[in-house]
This record gives C-alpha cells, sequence and structure tokens, in this order.
C-alpha cells in the first residue's frame, strides 16, 4: 500500500530515502542530486547560449545577403548610408511556414539588407489560432520598428495589430488581410483574391475544353487549408467564374470543394479517393493554392495526365515544373517578391519619414506553356 | 555563557527541519524542471533584450493558459495512467461550437459555455468508456477521436472561420485584463490549476488517481474503482476543452476550425517536462506549470532573441530535451536512492 499511496506525499518520501541514503552513504544526497541538477542546469544555458548564436548569426546574414539579381551584395545599404532605419528591427510573422513564403521571405531579407534592417521571419510550422497569435504578441514584445503580419481571419488577429500600433509600432499586412482590414488603419500587400480566383476558372475551363472538349462534369475545388479566408475567396472567383461560364455558353459544369491539406502522401489518396467515387464526373481540378501539384503527382502515376484541366496558384518550383513537362496547365502567380519587398518598402516609408502606406495589389499573372521558360529562370533566383 | 540542554535540542530540531525542508525540496519530481525553468529565466534576464520587463513577463503568462488550463486535465489523465491525443481536436471543435452557438443559435453565452463544457466532459467521458469497458489502449482510441473531432469542426465550418459573440462582457471575462496588464486568462488558468491540484494532492480523489495509475492492480485490491477513476479524468480534460474554447472565443472573437492543431503535443510536452511519467502514477499541476513555463518562455525568448523561424522549431525541440534531461538526471538519482 504505500507504493500505491507515495505519490500522495512524494516529496517526504523522496526526503525519507535521502535521509537513508545519507544515513547508509555517510554523505549528504543532496549535493549529489545539486551537482547533477547544476549539471542539467548548465545543459539548458549552454543550449540557449548556442542560441543566442544562431540568433546573431541570422541578423548578420540577414544584413549582408544580397538581393537577387543584384549580383553583388557588396554595396552599401542605402538605408544605413542615409543614415535612416540601419539597425532598425523589423519582423515579419506569417501563419503558416510553407514552401510558399520562400520568395516572400527572400523578398523581405533582400530590402531589409538595403536598408540595414535586423530583420526576422517566422510563423509556425503548422496552423494554429492561437499559437499565431503568441507569436504576433511576442514579435510585439520585442519592440521592433515595424512589424509585418499576416491576417487569416476577421478579429483573432486584431487585439494584437492594435497593441502593435498603440506601442508606436508601424505594421502593414501582407499576402492576406480578410476582410474590413482598413478599419485598423493598415495597408495591405497582396492578391484580390475573388478576381484573382475569377482568372483561374477562367483559365481552368479553358484547359478542359482543351483537353476534352467537354461541356459538362465537375470541377473540384482543391484546398490546401480550412479556416483559410484567401484560400475561401479564390475559390469563391472560381466557382463564380463557372457561372458565369454556364450562363454565357450553356454548359453545365458544376463545382465541388476538397480539402487535401499539404502533406503529398494524404492529398494524393484524397484525390485518388475522389477520382475512383466516380472516374468519369470530373472535368477539371482547380487548386486555390498549390494542390495542382499533387493532382500532377496523381495523374503521371495513373497515365492521366492531359484527361483533365488542372492548376492553381503560386510559383512554387513542383508548379513551374509540372507547367513545364505539361501535366500542369496554368498557375496564378501573386507576386511573392513584391509581398516582402514591396510591404517592407511601404512599411519603411511608415518608419520614416511616416508617411502613411498605400495598399498595393500584386496581380492575377498567368503562367502557362507560353512563358514558363521566363518565369521559371525569374524564380531559381529564389530557390 | 552556558547554553542549556533545552535550547540546543531546539536549535538542533530546527536545523534538521530545514534540512528536511531542503532535501524534500531536491527530492522533488519538479526539481529538475525548476531548475531548467531557473536557469532559462535567468539566462533571458540576463541576455535577452525586453525579456525582462513586467508587460512581457505577463504576456508569457497569458501566452501559457490554454496549455495550462488543457495541461491541468491531461496531468491527472497521465497521473492515472491513461493518455489523451484528442484534447487539441476537442479544444478546436468546441471552439468552433462556443461560437456557432452564440452567433448561429443565439445562445446566451452563459448557456453556450455549459453547453461546450458538458459536451466536452462528455466526450471524454465516451472516449474513457471505450478505454476502460472495451480494453483498447487510450492513445488508440483518443487518436481516433482526434480524427473525428477535427472532421466535425471542418464540416460544422465548411472550413470556414467563424464569428464569436461581440460582447464586451464575455469579452473582459475571459479575454480583458484582469489587474493592470494580468490577462483574464492567466487568472482562469491559475485557478483551475490551483484547484485541480488541491484535488490531486489533498482529496481522496487524488489518492485514487495516484493508486490507478501506479498500479492499478493493487488500487483495485484495495477497493478503489479504477474504471471509474479514469473515466472520470477523461471527462474532467475534456470540459477543461471546452472551458479553453470559451475562452479561447471570447478573447479572439473567432473560432477557426484548425483552432488547437498540433496542440497535444504541446500539452503532453508540458506534462511530460514537468516530471509526469508517461506510465502512470507519477505528476504533480506543479510540475504542469513548470512545464508549461519553459515552453513558453523558450517560444519568447526566441522571439525575443532573433532567432529565424526555421531555427526556432529546432532550438523549442533543443531546449526542451535539455529541460527533460535535466529532470531526468534528477529522477535517475532519486531511483538510485529508493
Amino acid at each position: 500500500m504505500s507504493r500505491i499511496f507515495r505519490s500522495t506525499d512524494q516529496t517526504a518520501a523522496a526526503a525519507d530515502q535521502i535521509n537513508a541514503e545519507n544515513d547508509r552513504t555517510g554523505r549528504p544526497a543532496s549535493s549529489s542530486i545539486s551537482r547533477r541538477a547544476a549539471l542539467g542546469g548548465s545543459l539548458t544555458i549552454a543550449a540557449a547560449a548556442a542560441l543566442t548564436a544562431c540568433g546573431k548569426s541570422d541578423s548578420k546574414a540577414s544584413a549582408s545577403a544580397p538581393a537577387p539579381g543584384s549580383g553583388s551584395g557588396s554595396a552599401s545599404p542605402a538605408g544605413a548610408a542615409s543614415g535612416f532605419e540601419a539597425g532598425n528591427k523589423v519582423i515579419f510573422v506569417v501563419h503558416e511556414k510553407n514552401a510558399f513564403f520562400t520568395p516572400v521571405q527572400k523578398g523581405f531579407e533582400a530590402f531589409g539588407a538595403a536598408m540595414g534592417w535586423q530583420t526576422q521571419f517566422i510563423g509556425p510550422a503548422s496552423f494554429d489560432q492561437s499559437t499565431v497569435v503568441n507569436m504576433m504578441q511576442n514579435a510585439v514584445n520585442a519592440k521592433p520598428a515595424g512589424l509585418i503580419l499576416t491576417r487569416i481571419d476577421t478579429t483573432s488577429y486584431d487585439g494584437v495589430i492594435k497593441a502593435a500600433k498603440a506601442a508606436g509600432i508601424q505594421v502593414i499586412l501582407s499576402n492576406v488581410a480578410s476582410a474590413d482590414y482598413q478599419k485598423l488603419d493598415v495597408a495591405f500587400v497582396g492578391q484580390d483574391f475573388i478576381p484573382a480566383g475569377v482568372v483561374a476558372g477562367q483559365q481552368l475551363i479553358k484547359a478542359v475544353l482543351k483537353h476534352s472538349g467537354r461541356k459538362d462534369g465537375v470541377i473540384i475545388i482543391g484546398k490546401i487549408q480550412a479556416g483559410n479566408s484567401a484560400l475561401e475567396q479564390r475559390g469563391q472567383g472560381i466557382a463564380q467564374a463557372v457561372t458565369d461560364y454556364n450562363k454565357a455558353n450553356g454548359t453545365t459544369y458544376t463545382t465541388e470543394d476538397l480539402l487535401v491539406g499539404t502533406d503529398e502522401a494524404a492529398a494524393v489518396s484524397k484525390i485518388d479517393g475522389r477520382y475512383s467515387r466516380s472516374p468519369g464526373s470530373i472535368a477539371g481540378w482547380a487548386g486555390t493554392a498549390f494542390e495542382c501539384q499533387f493532382v500532377s503527382t496523381w495523374a503521371k502515376s495513373k497515365n492521366l495526365v492531359g484527361k483533365f484541366g488542372n492548376g492553381g496558384f503560386d510559383l512554387t518550383s513542383p508548379v513551374l515544373a509540372g507547367i513545364a513537362d505539361g501535366s500542369i496547365d496554368y498557375t496564378i502567380g501573386q507576386n511573392p517578391w513584391a509581398q516582402g519587398w514591396v510591404a517592407s518598402a511601404l512599411l519603411a516609408q511608415q518608419i520614416n519619414p511616416g508617411y502613411p502606406s498605400f495598399s498595393y495589389d500584386t496581380g492575377a499573372e498567368v503562367v502557362d506553356s507560353t512563358n514558363i521558360k521566363t518565369v521559371k529562370t525569374r524564380e531559381a533566383k529564389f530557390a | 555563557m552556558t547554553t542549556t540542554p533545552g535550547m540546543s535540542l531546539d536549535t538542533e530540531f530546527d536545523g534538521d527541519r530545514a534540512q528536511g525542508r531542503w532535501r524534500r525540496l531536491i527530492g522533488a519530481h519538479e526539481f529538475g524542471v525548476l531548475v531548467a525553468t531557473a536557469a532559462i529565466f535567468a539566462f533571458c534576464a540576463l541576455f535577452v533584450n525586453h525579456f525582462l520587463t513586467s508587460e512581457n513577463l505577463l504576456s508569457v503568462a497569458q501566452q501559457i493558459a490554454f496549455i495550462g488550463i488543457i495541461g491541468a486535465g491531461m496531468t491527472m489523465l497521465m497521473v492515472a495512467g491513461e493518455i489523451d491525443l484528442s484534447v487539441g481536436s476537442q479544444y478546436g471543435l468546441l471552439s468552433v461550437l462556443m461560437a456557432y452557438s452564440v452567433t448561429q443559435w443565439q445562445l446566451p453565452v452563459a448557456l453556450a459555455a455549459v453547453l461546450v463544457i458538458g459536451l466536452g466532459a462528455l466526450i471524454g467521458m465516451i472516449q474513457g468508456l471505450i478505454t476502460t469497458l472495451f480494453k483498447v489502449p487510450s492513445f488508440v482510441v483518443t487518436l481516433a477521436g482526434l480524427a473525428i473531432l477535427r472532421g466535425a469542426a471542418l464540416l460544422i465550418t465548411a472550413g470556414q472561420p467563424l464569428q464569436g459573440s461581440t460582447s464586451p462582457g464575455y469579452h473582459s471575462l475571459v479575454g480583458g485584463n484582469a489587474v493592470g496588464s494580468l490577462a483574464a486568462q492567466t487568472l482562469w488558468m491559475a485557478a483551475i490549476m490551483f484547484g485541480l491540484g488541491w484535488v490531486l494532492s489533498r482529496t481522496k480523489f487524488g489518492f485514487d488517481v495516484y493508486a490507478t495509475g501506479g498500479n492499478a492492480k493493487a488500487a483495485l485490491n484495495a477497493g478503489i474503482r479504477t474504471a471509474r477513476v479514469k473515466v472520470i479524468c477523461f471527462a474532467l480534460t475534456g470540459a477543461l476543452c471546452g472551458l479553453a474554447g470559451f475562452i479561447l472565443v471570447g478573447w479572439l472573437g473567432s473560432a477557426n476550425p484548425l483552432t488547437g492543431n498540433g496542440f497535444e503535443l504541446s500539452v503532453i510536452a508540458a506534462v511530460v517536462v514537468g516530471g509526469a511519467s508517461l506510465t502512470g502514477g507519477v505528476g504533480t499541476m506543479a510540475g504542469t506549470l513548470l512545464g508549461a513555463l519553459v515552453a513558453g518562455l523558450i517560444a519568447n525568448a526566441l522571439v525575443l532573441m532573433g532567432v529565424d523561424g526555421n531555427w526556432q522549431q529546432v532550438a523549442t525541440g533543443v531546449l526542451i530535451l535539455a529541460a527533460v534531461l535535466t529532470n531526468r538526471l534528477v529522477a535517475t538519482r532519486q531511483a538510485a536512492l529508493h
């Protein structure tokens, strides 16, 4: 029974054991534990010290990183030369770090290097509402000169944006702003999602007609993530384009949502499952992000390339490779570089001399077989 | 000057008592994580800019509130020898239901809160009953729960975030500042952890929980209804997920179907870093609080230190491992003493 109830007074029991050990060995057990605990503590401190070094090296790397295409990193930072923003800390917090954000980060860091900023680009590996809010709050607590944030719903991030502004931190939104962001008196650099979705829908119908000529069937609207207002709005735009086309041309396309996630193996299984349910019903796959790369992988494995229209958004390398090999018909770019670089430039003028920012639409660039070489060459600079 | 024998005895007694207290402290399961927390705190205080400000420290306390609240239930469950992998999904689903019930069903906030907390308890109870009646390992049952409940959240919302109540009273109750910059969430966490800590360490039910996780057969022989204890712990954990959902929606004004995505790992990490054993019978609320604090301090310090996002993933793992090793070193020593 003493074993059963040991935890009701674990500390007392442990103390008794220590006393017994003390008596048996003739040396104080506490000193031994203290040494071990101190060793463990030292281990923790050593790990933390290594991280300090990481943090410092990261800042240095940012300050000396050349802008893609500049050819050299040796030019003196313009901001530093003018004496304006050198040394300012600017933090970019995204809702989820994934492949899309690589050129965004590069654009941000390139501008930061030119200004002599200490840049930091952070976000959780997978989206969770309160984790993102906490990261943003920690960024505010770091007292940077400026913050660039993604706002993927209409309320959750407003408290922290207001807190940042109240603390005198300049804020700008990038990539996704959600409805009513203007009430926060912040600008937004990113795509206008519904019109971009309409462009995507039009491209998909063009691809369906090219591949099969069919005038009916389901257009699957793929999503990599639930609860992301940007993807939902693109999906609305795609559905709107399909409805408009049906009305104008007497076709009977329908749309259907499919959440596939970002894990390729799981996404391919879901795509295959949907196809297997009714193979003849599907006219095309219209992604709201980079789902088309998963459709490409699946179609190649099943020898189904060219049987459907397939397209999506973003300029990630697998998507561009799919366009180059013909397994993807189109993608809609949103100039991710600008979402880092232009957002930083607008933030810089907010910080000093203090001009208010304006929103900047990073567009809906159609990339297909006609311009893929040029786009691939351009995007390779971010690899 | 002479010393009377009585005075000498008193002094010796006081000395023994002080020594006993010290030995009890260093012998505690939480001593390792206490050392790790103190080490991280000291490092941050000395070397990290903007760390040692009241606003930042209170902000860290706010950030660990959800881990602390759900972690309190998870501590009891793990002490009882079980685990719940579905807490992140439960928290997500119940957040969504909280937002849905106040906006779509127009329920009063208090009634909606009772509904989600009760539903959380029911979900936990069902998982507990499946685990105990059918002798299915809880990690399997709750892994299935993780998928089912997340799917339910996505179905209810059609994948979109839901608006919550805009009631100022509700917001200030759970999302405002209680005193100065001290967030209401921090007080909720403190109340829950203190209350359940008391239950775990000072009541018959707490003894039963330790007994169930420590040696289930012996506990049964001693007349403890171990299955009932486990089901209650599951239900309690579910109810706390409901409470966390109620607080989250009041704080942020919306609920996302992906709320709590991967959150189960953060909660389990806090409980384990805090000294609880995955095999049951060991663990305390104070340890879990320290485990949550370690996670919160690390997340906060990495941003303040300017560590890049990708490195933060690595750094978090390294520091948690270091904290666990610190704890383990002490535990190993204790085992040797036993």
